[in-house]
Protein backbone atom coordinates (compact mmCIF):
# COMPACT_ATOMS: atom_id res chain seq x y z
CA UNK A 1 0.00 0.00 0.00
CA UNK A 2 1.86 3.56 -0.99
CA UNK A 3 1.41 6.43 0.77
CA UNK A 4 -0.46 7.96 -2.39
CA UNK A 5 -3.47 5.82 -1.50
CA UNK A 6 -3.40 6.26 2.67
CA UNK A 7 -3.58 9.77 1.47
CA UNK A 8 -6.57 9.02 -0.57
CA UNK A 9 -8.31 7.34 2.07
CA UNK A 10 -7.34 9.64 4.62
CA UNK A 11 -9.15 12.57 2.98
CA UNK A 12 -12.00 10.49 2.71
CA UNK A 13 -12.22 10.79 6.47
CA UNK A 14 -14.58 13.65 7.14
CA UNK A 15 -13.34 16.52 9.02
CA UNK A 16 -16.67 17.78 10.47
CA UNK A 17 -18.83 16.53 13.04
CA UNK A 18 -21.97 18.10 13.73
CA UNK A 19 -21.10 20.35 16.85
CA UNK A 20 -24.07 20.28 19.48
CA UNK A 21 -25.32 23.72 20.69
CA UNK A 22 -23.18 25.80 22.79
CA UNK A 23 -23.42 24.76 26.49
CA UNK A 24 -25.33 26.78 29.27
CA UNK A 25 -22.10 28.25 30.44
CA UNK A 26 -20.62 29.42 27.55
CA UNK A 27 -23.83 31.11 25.85
CA UNK A 28 -23.70 33.08 29.70
CA UNK A 29 -20.15 33.94 28.87
CA UNK A 30 -20.57 35.23 25.65
CA UNK A 31 -24.05 36.79 26.15
CA UNK A 32 -23.45 40.44 26.19
CA UNK A 33 -19.31 40.18 25.16
CA UNK A 34 -17.42 43.34 26.34
CA UNK A 35 -15.78 44.61 23.80
CA UNK A 36 -11.88 44.27 24.14
CA UNK A 37 -8.57 45.74 23.60
CA UNK A 38 -6.93 43.64 21.15
CA UNK A 39 -3.44 42.55 21.34
CA UNK A 40 -0.63 44.83 19.59
CA UNK A 41 2.84 43.28 19.12
CA UNK A 42 4.48 45.85 18.73
CA UNK A 43 3.25 47.28 21.77
CA UNK A 44 4.23 44.42 23.48
CA UNK A 45 7.75 44.07 21.61
CA UNK A 46 8.34 47.97 23.18
CA UNK A 47 7.37 46.82 26.19
CA UNK A 48 9.52 43.53 26.97
CA UNK A 49 12.40 45.96 24.81
CA UNK A 50 11.88 49.07 27.37
CA UNK A 51 11.99 46.47 30.24
CA UNK A 52 15.23 44.78 29.24
CA UNK A 53 16.99 48.55 27.89
CA UNK A 54 15.93 50.15 31.38
CA UNK A 55 19.07 48.85 33.61
CA UNK A 56 21.20 49.59 30.53
CA UNK A 57 20.43 52.93 30.08
CA UNK A 58 20.88 53.47 33.68
CA UNK A 59 24.27 52.08 33.63
CA UNK A 60 25.15 54.08 30.89
CA UNK A 61 24.42 57.43 32.83
CA UNK A 62 25.84 55.97 35.93
CA UNK A 63 29.52 54.39 35.03
CA UNK A 64 32.56 54.76 33.02
CA UNK A 65 33.16 53.74 29.60
CA UNK A 66 35.49 51.06 29.75
CA UNK A 67 39.23 52.56 30.31
CA UNK A 68 40.82 50.87 27.16
CA UNK A 69 38.00 51.79 24.61
CA UNK A 70 40.13 54.01 22.79
CA UNK A 71 42.94 51.61 22.35
CA UNK A 72 40.77 48.89 20.94
CA UNK A 73 40.73 48.69 17.31
CA UNK A 74 37.29 49.68 15.73
CA UNK A 75 37.49 47.25 12.81
CA UNK A 76 36.96 44.47 15.87
CA UNK A 77 34.62 47.10 18.14
CA UNK A 78 31.87 47.95 15.64
CA UNK A 79 31.14 44.51 14.00
CA UNK A 80 30.83 42.70 17.90
CA UNK A 81 29.36 45.76 19.51
CA UNK A 82 26.34 44.66 16.18
CA UNK A 83 26.49 41.14 16.86
CA UNK A 84 25.84 41.49 20.45
CA UNK A 85 22.97 43.96 19.13
CA UNK A 86 21.46 40.79 16.84
CA UNK A 87 21.42 38.93 19.36
CA UNK A 88 18.98 41.23 21.58
CA UNK A 89 17.03 42.40 18.49
CA UNK A 90 16.22 39.11 16.25
CA UNK A 91 15.43 36.88 19.28
CA UNK A 92 13.30 39.16 21.17
CA UNK A 93 11.26 39.97 17.83
CA UNK A 94 11.07 36.53 16.77
CA UNK A 95 9.70 35.75 20.25
CA UNK A 96 7.25 38.43 20.15
CA UNK A 97 5.83 39.14 16.45
CA UNK A 98 4.12 36.96 15.04
CA UNK A 99 3.93 36.15 11.03
CA UNK A 100 1.78 38.47 8.91
CA UNK A 101 -1.26 37.04 9.38
CA UNK A 102 -0.81 34.76 12.46
CA UNK A 103 -2.30 35.16 16.12
CA UNK A 104 0.81 33.48 17.78
CA UNK A 105 4.77 34.18 17.47
CA UNK A 106 6.48 31.45 15.68
CA UNK A 107 8.17 29.60 18.50
CA UNK A 108 10.47 27.58 16.48
CA UNK A 109 12.14 30.20 14.91
CA UNK A 110 12.36 32.16 18.27
CA UNK A 111 14.02 28.86 20.04
CA UNK A 112 16.34 28.36 16.71
CA UNK A 113 17.42 32.23 17.13
CA UNK A 114 18.17 31.66 20.59
CA UNK A 115 20.13 28.70 20.62
CA UNK A 116 22.11 30.63 17.54
CA UNK A 117 22.88 33.63 20.20
CA UNK A 118 23.42 31.58 22.85
CA UNK A 119 26.27 29.58 20.54
CA UNK A 120 27.69 32.30 18.65
CA UNK A 121 27.88 35.28 21.46
CA UNK A 122 29.55 32.81 23.58
CA UNK A 123 31.71 32.08 20.89
CA UNK A 124 32.57 35.39 20.56
CA UNK A 125 34.34 35.48 23.81
CA UNK A 126 36.97 33.73 21.39
CA UNK A 127 37.53 36.47 19.17
CA UNK A 128 38.26 38.65 21.95
CA UNK A 129 41.00 41.57 21.51
CA UNK A 130 42.89 43.09 24.20
CA UNK A 131 44.71 46.73 24.53
CA UNK A 132 47.78 45.47 26.10
CA UNK A 133 48.68 47.94 29.08
CA UNK A 134 45.48 49.25 29.10
CA UNK A 135 43.05 46.52 29.57
CA UNK A 136 42.79 44.76 33.08
CA UNK A 137 42.81 40.94 33.11
CA UNK A 138 41.19 39.24 35.90
CA UNK A 139 43.71 37.57 38.77
CA UNK A 140 44.71 34.09 37.26
CA UNK A 141 43.88 32.71 40.77
CA UNK A 142 40.33 31.13 41.18
CA UNK A 143 38.84 33.60 43.48
CA UNK A 144 40.18 36.56 41.01
CA UNK A 145 38.29 34.92 38.20
CA UNK A 146 35.22 34.24 40.00
CA UNK A 147 34.83 37.59 41.40
CA UNK A 148 34.46 39.56 37.95
CA UNK A 149 32.93 36.61 36.63
CA UNK A 150 30.23 37.24 39.56
CA UNK A 151 30.42 41.07 38.78
CA UNK A 152 29.84 40.62 35.08
CA UNK A 153 26.61 37.59 35.29
CA UNK A 154 24.83 39.35 38.08
CA UNK A 155 24.92 43.01 36.04
CA UNK A 156 23.23 40.72 33.39
CA UNK A 157 20.68 39.48 35.68
CA UNK A 158 19.71 42.88 36.24
CA UNK A 159 18.82 43.22 32.52
CA UNK A 160 17.58 39.59 32.02
CA UNK A 161 15.29 39.16 34.64
CA UNK A 162 13.51 42.76 33.78
CA UNK A 163 13.02 41.30 30.48
CA UNK A 164 11.30 38.10 32.19
CA UNK A 165 8.82 39.88 33.79
CA UNK A 166 8.03 41.89 31.58
CA UNK A 167 8.03 39.20 28.85
CA UNK A 168 5.84 36.48 31.41
CA UNK A 169 3.17 39.13 31.96
CA UNK A 170 2.91 40.26 28.01
CA UNK A 171 2.57 36.81 26.97
CA UNK A 172 0.75 34.85 29.95
CA UNK A 173 -2.04 33.81 27.71
CA UNK A 174 -0.12 33.68 24.40
CA UNK A 175 2.10 30.90 24.83
CA UNK A 176 0.00 27.96 24.42
CA UNK A 177 2.52 25.91 22.96
CA UNK A 178 6.37 26.42 23.21
CA UNK A 179 6.71 28.28 26.29
CA UNK A 180 10.21 27.17 26.57
CA UNK A 181 11.30 28.06 23.47
CA UNK A 182 9.42 31.80 23.64
CA UNK A 183 11.09 32.11 27.06
CA UNK A 184 14.61 30.90 26.19
CA UNK A 185 14.51 33.59 23.13
CA UNK A 186 13.70 36.43 25.86
CA UNK A 187 16.11 35.38 28.21
CA UNK A 188 19.00 35.09 25.81
CA UNK A 189 18.13 38.26 23.80
CA UNK A 190 18.15 40.19 27.83
CA UNK A 191 21.67 38.07 28.13
CA UNK A 192 22.98 39.78 24.37
CA UNK A 193 21.28 43.13 25.74
CA UNK A 194 23.63 42.70 28.76
CA UNK A 195 26.82 41.76 26.80
CA UNK A 196 26.75 44.96 24.40
CA UNK A 197 26.47 47.09 27.55
CA UNK A 198 29.29 45.70 28.92
CA UNK A 199 31.27 45.59 25.75
CA UNK A 200 31.11 49.37 26.44
CA UNK A 201 31.66 49.21 30.11
CA UNK A 202 33.27 46.00 31.26
CA UNK A 203 37.06 47.00 31.84
CA UNK A 204 38.02 43.08 32.32
CA UNK A 205 39.10 41.31 29.53
CA UNK A 206 40.78 38.03 28.54
CA UNK A 207 38.72 35.24 26.19
CA UNK A 208 37.61 33.22 29.66
CA UNK A 209 35.93 36.31 31.19
CA UNK A 210 34.11 37.41 28.12
CA UNK A 211 33.28 33.82 27.42
CA UNK A 212 31.82 32.42 30.56
CA UNK A 213 30.86 35.98 32.24
CA UNK A 214 29.71 38.05 28.86
CA UNK A 215 28.56 34.97 26.67
CA UNK A 216 27.37 33.15 30.14
CA UNK A 217 24.89 35.55 30.96
CA UNK A 218 23.03 35.07 27.30
CA UNK A 219 23.45 31.36 28.11
CA UNK A 220 22.19 31.89 31.38
CA UNK A 221 19.30 33.82 30.24
CA UNK A 222 17.60 31.41 27.75
CA UNK A 223 17.93 28.67 30.57
CA UNK A 224 16.10 30.94 33.03
CA UNK A 225 13.74 31.72 30.38
CA UNK A 226 12.79 27.76 29.28
CA UNK A 227 12.75 27.29 32.66
CA UNK A 228 10.14 30.58 33.75
CA UNK A 229 7.93 30.36 31.19
CA UNK A 230 6.40 26.67 30.91
CA UNK A 231 5.72 26.84 35.09
CA UNK A 232 3.86 30.44 34.27
CA UNK A 233 1.92 29.14 31.40
CA UNK A 234 1.28 26.01 33.75
CA UNK A 235 0.08 28.47 36.45
CA UNK A 236 -2.02 30.21 33.88
CA UNK A 237 -3.58 27.02 33.13
CA UNK A 238 -4.43 26.16 36.48
CA UNK A 239 -6.33 29.31 37.08
CA UNK A 240 -9.94 28.45 36.87
CA UNK A 241 -11.75 30.10 34.22
CA UNK A 242 -13.89 33.12 35.12
CA UNK A 243 -17.84 32.87 34.06
CA UNK B 1 -0.94 23.95 -3.21
CA UNK B 2 -3.45 24.95 -5.89
CA UNK B 3 -3.83 28.37 -7.02
CA UNK B 4 -7.75 27.44 -6.07
CA UNK B 5 -6.86 26.05 -2.25
CA UNK B 6 -4.70 29.03 -2.01
CA UNK B 7 -8.37 30.95 -2.56
CA UNK B 8 -10.16 29.51 -0.16
CA UNK B 9 -7.21 29.97 2.48
CA UNK B 10 -7.39 33.49 1.46
CA UNK B 11 -11.55 33.42 1.97
CA UNK B 12 -11.16 31.25 5.06
CA UNK B 13 -8.63 33.76 6.85
CA UNK B 14 -10.42 36.92 5.81
CA UNK B 15 -14.35 35.45 6.89
CA UNK B 16 -12.70 34.52 9.97
CA UNK B 17 -10.39 37.87 10.93
CA UNK B 18 -13.92 40.11 10.42
CA UNK B 19 -15.61 37.29 12.27
CA UNK B 20 -13.12 38.07 15.01
CA UNK B 21 -13.15 41.61 14.90
CA UNK B 22 -16.73 42.14 15.15
CA UNK B 23 -16.38 39.87 18.01
CA UNK B 24 -13.81 41.65 19.41
CA UNK B 25 -15.55 44.62 19.39
CA UNK B 26 -18.50 43.14 21.45
CA UNK B 27 -21.03 41.42 18.66
CA UNK B 28 -22.25 38.55 20.14
CA UNK B 29 -23.58 37.44 16.59
CA UNK B 30 -20.45 37.10 15.74
CA UNK B 31 -19.38 34.58 18.19
CA UNK B 32 -22.69 32.72 17.14
CA UNK B 33 -21.47 33.04 13.46
CA UNK B 34 -18.22 31.83 14.45
CA UNK B 35 -19.37 28.35 16.55
CA UNK B 36 -21.45 28.06 13.95
CA UNK B 37 -18.82 27.78 10.85
CA UNK B 38 -15.70 26.19 12.75
CA UNK B 39 -17.12 24.26 15.57
CA UNK B 40 -17.95 21.44 13.51
CA UNK B 41 -14.41 20.98 12.50
CA UNK B 42 -12.68 21.83 15.67
CA UNK B 43 -15.43 19.04 16.90
CA UNK B 44 -14.39 16.94 14.06
CA UNK B 45 -10.25 17.48 15.33
CA UNK B 46 -11.01 16.90 18.70
CA UNK B 47 -12.94 13.26 18.23
CA UNK B 48 -9.89 12.37 15.97
CA UNK B 49 -7.57 13.56 18.42
CA UNK B 50 -8.87 12.04 21.51
CA UNK B 51 -11.15 9.37 20.03
CA UNK B 52 -14.06 9.54 22.03
CA UNK B 53 -17.63 11.30 20.63
CA UNK B 54 -18.13 12.96 24.70
CA UNK B 55 -14.92 13.96 25.84
CA UNK B 56 -14.79 15.90 22.11
CA UNK B 57 -17.95 17.48 23.18
CA UNK B 58 -16.87 18.59 26.50
CA UNK B 59 -13.78 19.80 25.18
CA UNK B 60 -15.29 21.87 22.12
CA UNK B 61 -17.30 24.10 24.90
CA UNK B 62 -14.00 24.42 26.39
CA UNK B 63 -12.25 25.49 23.57
CA UNK B 64 -14.73 28.21 22.87
CA UNK B 65 -14.78 29.07 26.39
CA UNK B 66 -11.22 29.27 26.69
CA UNK B 67 -11.08 31.52 23.00
CA UNK B 68 -13.44 33.78 24.71
CA UNK B 69 -11.36 34.28 27.64
CA UNK B 70 -8.76 34.81 25.55
CA UNK B 71 -9.81 37.10 22.76
CA UNK B 72 -7.97 40.15 23.85
CA UNK B 73 -5.04 37.76 22.55
CA UNK B 74 -6.20 38.44 18.60
CA UNK B 75 -4.05 40.04 16.63
CA UNK B 76 -6.45 42.24 14.31
CA UNK B 77 -6.50 41.22 10.70
CA UNK B 78 -4.79 37.67 11.29
CA UNK B 79 -6.05 34.34 10.65
CA UNK B 80 -8.27 33.07 13.61
CA UNK B 81 -8.52 29.27 12.10
CA UNK B 82 -4.86 27.96 13.06
CA UNK B 83 -4.54 29.84 16.68
CA UNK B 84 -8.36 28.09 17.76
CA UNK B 85 -7.04 25.09 16.83
CA UNK B 86 -3.86 25.37 18.71
CA UNK B 87 -6.45 26.38 21.70
CA UNK B 88 -8.40 23.37 20.85
CA UNK B 89 -5.19 20.81 20.99
CA UNK B 90 -3.76 22.51 23.99
CA UNK B 91 -7.35 21.91 25.75
CA UNK B 92 -7.56 18.11 24.40
CA UNK B 93 -3.97 17.67 26.13
CA UNK B 94 -4.46 19.18 29.20
CA UNK B 95 -7.57 17.44 29.70
CA UNK B 96 -5.65 13.91 28.91
CA UNK B 97 -2.81 14.66 31.18
CA UNK B 98 -5.46 15.86 34.02
CA UNK B 99 -7.09 12.34 33.75
CA UNK B 100 -4.30 10.27 33.55
CA UNK B 101 -3.16 11.95 37.08
CA UNK B 102 -6.53 11.40 38.22
CA UNK B 103 -5.96 7.73 37.28
CA UNK B 104 -2.82 7.62 38.78
CA UNK B 105 -4.11 9.23 42.00
CA UNK B 106 -7.17 6.98 42.14
CA UNK B 107 -4.91 3.63 41.73
CA UNK B 108 -2.34 4.95 44.36
CA UNK B 109 -5.78 5.35 46.74
CA UNK B 110 -6.11 1.75 48.63
CA UNK B 111 -9.58 2.87 49.93
CA UNK B 112 -10.53 3.54 46.21
CA UNK B 113 -13.07 1.09 45.06
CA UNK B 114 -11.97 -0.32 41.80
CA UNK B 115 -13.32 1.60 38.47
CA UNK B 116 -16.19 -0.39 36.61
CA UNK B 117 -16.07 -0.79 33.32
CA UNK B 118 -18.74 1.20 31.56
CA UNK B 119 -19.44 -0.66 28.55
CA UNK B 120 -19.59 2.65 26.04
CA UNK B 121 -16.68 2.77 24.22
CA UNK B 122 -17.88 5.63 21.91
CA UNK B 123 -14.32 5.17 19.92
CA UNK B 124 -14.06 7.04 16.71
CA UNK B 125 -13.97 3.41 15.23
CA UNK B 126 -16.93 2.59 16.25
CA UNK B 127 -18.96 5.38 14.95
CA UNK B 128 -17.46 5.73 12.47
CA UNK B 129 -18.16 1.62 11.27
CA UNK B 130 -21.98 1.96 12.08
CA UNK B 131 -22.28 5.63 10.35
CA UNK B 132 -19.71 5.53 7.68
CA UNK B 133 -21.03 4.15 4.06
CA UNK B 134 -17.68 3.56 2.92
CA UNK B 135 -15.86 0.75 4.17
CA UNK B 136 -12.00 2.38 3.66
CA UNK B 137 -12.94 5.32 5.38
CA UNK B 138 -14.31 3.16 8.57
CA UNK B 139 -11.12 1.44 8.48
CA UNK B 140 -8.94 4.66 8.07
CA UNK B 141 -10.57 6.17 11.45
CA UNK B 142 -10.27 2.58 12.67
CA UNK B 143 -6.69 2.57 12.11
CA UNK B 144 -5.84 6.58 12.81
CA UNK B 145 -7.54 5.86 16.80
CA UNK B 146 -5.31 3.18 16.96
CA UNK B 147 -2.03 5.22 16.21
CA UNK B 148 0.28 6.89 19.16
CA UNK B 149 -0.81 9.98 19.74
CA UNK B 150 1.63 12.36 18.28
CA UNK B 151 1.21 10.56 14.77
CA UNK B 152 -2.46 10.78 14.77
CA UNK B 153 -2.36 14.44 15.45
CA UNK B 154 0.13 14.95 12.57
CA UNK B 155 -1.68 13.11 10.29
CA UNK B 156 -5.15 14.55 11.61
CA UNK B 157 -3.86 17.94 10.79
CA UNK B 158 -1.96 17.98 7.47
CA UNK B 159 -3.89 14.42 5.83
CA UNK B 160 -7.56 14.85 7.36
CA UNK B 161 -7.85 18.77 7.76
CA UNK B 162 -5.24 19.90 5.36
CA UNK B 163 -3.31 22.16 7.19
CA UNK B 164 0.22 22.86 6.08
CA UNK B 165 3.47 21.83 7.81
CA UNK B 166 4.09 24.84 9.29
CA UNK B 167 0.22 25.42 10.73
CA UNK B 168 0.46 22.30 12.17
CA UNK B 169 4.15 22.28 13.52
CA UNK B 170 2.85 25.63 14.97
CA UNK B 171 -0.48 24.17 16.32
CA UNK B 172 1.67 21.19 18.29
CA UNK B 173 4.48 23.54 19.65
CA UNK B 174 7.03 21.38 17.25
CA UNK B 175 9.35 22.13 14.38
CA UNK B 176 8.11 21.32 10.93
CA UNK B 177 10.76 18.37 10.77
CA UNK B 178 9.48 16.84 13.48
CA UNK B 179 5.95 16.91 12.07
CA UNK B 180 7.30 14.99 8.48
CA UNK B 181 8.69 12.81 10.63
CA UNK B 182 5.97 11.20 13.22
CA UNK B 183 3.53 11.44 9.39
CA UNK B 184 6.12 8.95 7.78
CA UNK B 185 6.21 7.14 10.59
CA UNK B 186 2.13 7.38 10.77
CA UNK B 187 2.44 6.16 7.35
CA UNK B 188 4.54 3.45 8.37
CA UNK B 189 2.30 2.06 10.77
CA UNK B 190 -1.32 2.73 9.18
CA UNK B 191 0.30 0.67 6.22
CA UNK B 192 1.02 -2.15 8.88
CA UNK B 193 -2.59 -1.44 10.61
CA UNK B 194 -4.63 -1.14 6.79
CA UNK B 195 -2.40 -3.94 5.23
CA UNK B 196 -3.30 -6.54 7.78
CA UNK B 197 -7.14 -5.95 7.87
CA UNK B 198 -7.62 -5.94 4.39
CA UNK B 199 -5.37 -9.06 3.76
CA UNK B 200 -7.88 -10.35 6.59
CA UNK B 201 -10.77 -9.07 4.52
CA UNK B 202 -9.60 -10.39 1.44
CA UNK B 203 -9.61 -14.22 3.28
CA UNK B 204 -13.38 -13.60 4.84
CA UNK B 205 -14.86 -12.71 1.52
Amino acid sequence: MSNGSLSRDLALVPTERPAPRPSAALLASVEQPKPVRTRVPLRTLLLVGGAALAYPVYAFSQFPLRADLDALPGWWLAPVALMWLAGFVLPLMLALLPARGHVLPNEGRAGRAALAAAILLTAIGLVTIDAPGRTTLPASSWAGFSHWWWHCISFGLHIVIPALLAGTIALARVMLVGAARLGAAIGAAGGALSGLTLHGLCPIGGALHVTTAHGGAVVLGALLGALVFPLVRWLVGAVPFRR
Amino acid sequence: MSPGEDDEDMETARRGAALMGRYCDGDAGAFHELYEWLAPRILGYLTGLCTDNATAEDLLQLTFLKLHQARSVYVRGANPVPWIYTIAHRTCLDELRKRQRAKVRLARDPEALPEIPAHVTGTAEAAMTSDAPDAAIAMAMGALASLPHNQRNALLLTKVHGRTLAEAAAITGTTVGAVKLRIHRGYTTLRKALGGRREIETSHE
